[in-house]
């Protein structure tokens, strides 16, 4: 097992939709791997995530609109990951770093609240004789716990992850291929969908400013991508104001429609240039 | 009258720290609050005070540190 340093706040320029992603970014990130490619396949119209949400009622825990970050970092050779299942926590020498499963009820007791899901996963920092450390994405924290009050949270599942070797450009180049063709074949239509669910407004906004913000992050390696700075702010806001009403339970419906009509013009806007910046640097018609 | 520990003690309620080890620099990511938490705050910072934020002042991006939500909030609060 590799020693990693804590730094919480290198989640803050991280963005997942879980806590594996969460953890698996962390590492690439701390071992300056060019993970930013890996959110070229995180591209979804908003017509398909709205659909997701209010239409199919999904929820936001098992969001599969997109490949899994992991998927698309196994797929490139950047790394090797494994689920086991084993009763007592046991750090396997052919692997780097270890992501363990805990009870939903120490999530609970330590932090106060529920986690998103019940198969909520920390990552192991460091280790010496008696002691583990591990970290948190959600809330973000560090514990430094004995073996023995780790193995009692500790809840019979492990991610093993090695690290392989960073993105190759002949990855990133069919990464980009694969971006272009996603923006170009993307449902980007203006529909209407009928707003009747808080939760399922609130979740498909979650979705919606974390996959923007790595759209920002990919193409910024491509293109300046400062014209989307104002939306993705207004993003957060529009996710804050929703969550308001919600715990106010002063769900105005009609106000949410405006604002997701809103929200669904500019996000068309946003991709339009997108797609005119991403077409001119790289002469496709996209 | 200054009421920043009241403050600090709604901000703790929740994070996952207490109020004492609440520094005014520290960001609410750091003490645990996450985007979804900073709704909850700032509702709960209503309710305990007996205020109403407009609109404009709660745009999250301008709400990134404890020492923010308490300069807010002493704005919100009688001289």
């Amino acid at each position: 097992m590799r020693n990693i340093d804590i730094d919480l706040d290198r989640f803050n320029s991280l963005y997942s939709l879980s806590c594996v992603e969460s953890y698996m970014l962390y590492i690439l990130d701390a071992n300056q791997y060019h993970f930013q490619h890996l959110y070229a396949q995180s591209y979804a119209g908003i017509a398909e995530i709205l659909q997701y949400f209010l239409w199919d009622k999904k929820v936001y825990a098992y969001y599969d609109g997109v490949p899994r970050l992991q998927r698309t970092a196994i797929a490139h050779g950047v790394l090797a990951m494994q689920t086991v299942q084993c009763s007592d926590i046991c750090t396997d020498p052919d692997y780097d770093f270890f992501m363990l499963k805990l009870h939903p009820e120490y999530i609970k007791k330590t932090y106060g609240a529920a986690a998103w899901r019940d198969d909520h996963y920390v990552l192991l920092t460091g280790y010496d004789d008696r002691h583990r450390t591990y970290i948190n994405d959600s809330p973000r924290d560090y514990r430094t716990l004995t073996c023995g009050e780790l193995e009692q949270a500790y809840a019979g599942s492990m991610i093993k992850l090695k690290l392989l070797g960073d993105l190759s450009d002949r990855s990133a180049d069919l990464l980009l291929e694969d971006f272009l063709t996603r923006i170009r074949d993307s449902l980007n239509t203006d529909v209407i969908i009928p707003i009747e669910d808080g939760i399922a407004a609130r979740d498909a906004l979650a979705v919606l400013r974390i996959l923007r913000r790595r759209m920002y992050v990919y193409c910024t390696q491509y293109i300046s991508c400062d014209f989307m700075k104002a939306y993705l702010r207004k993003l957060d806001k529009c996710f804050s104001a929703i969550e308001y009403m919600r715990l106010r339970r002063s769900m105005d419906f009609s106000k949410l429609a405006e604002m997701f009509q809103m929200v669904q013009h500019q996000d068309m806007e946003i991709l339009d240039i997108i797609k005119r910046k991403m077409g001119e640097q790289y002469g496709q018609n996209i | 009258m200054d009421r920043t520990f009241e403050i600090m003690q709604i901000i703790a309620s929740v994070s996952i720290v207490s109020a004492e080890d609440i520094c005014l620099e520290d960001t609410l990511a750091s003490i645990g609050i996450d985007s979804l938490k900073k709704v909850e705050l700032i509702v709960a910072l209503e309710d305990m005070l007996d205020i109403t934020f407009e609109d404009a002042d709660l745009d999250p991006a301008k709400l990134t540190c404890a020492g923010d939500v308490v300069d807010l909030t002493q704005r919100y609060l009688p001289e």
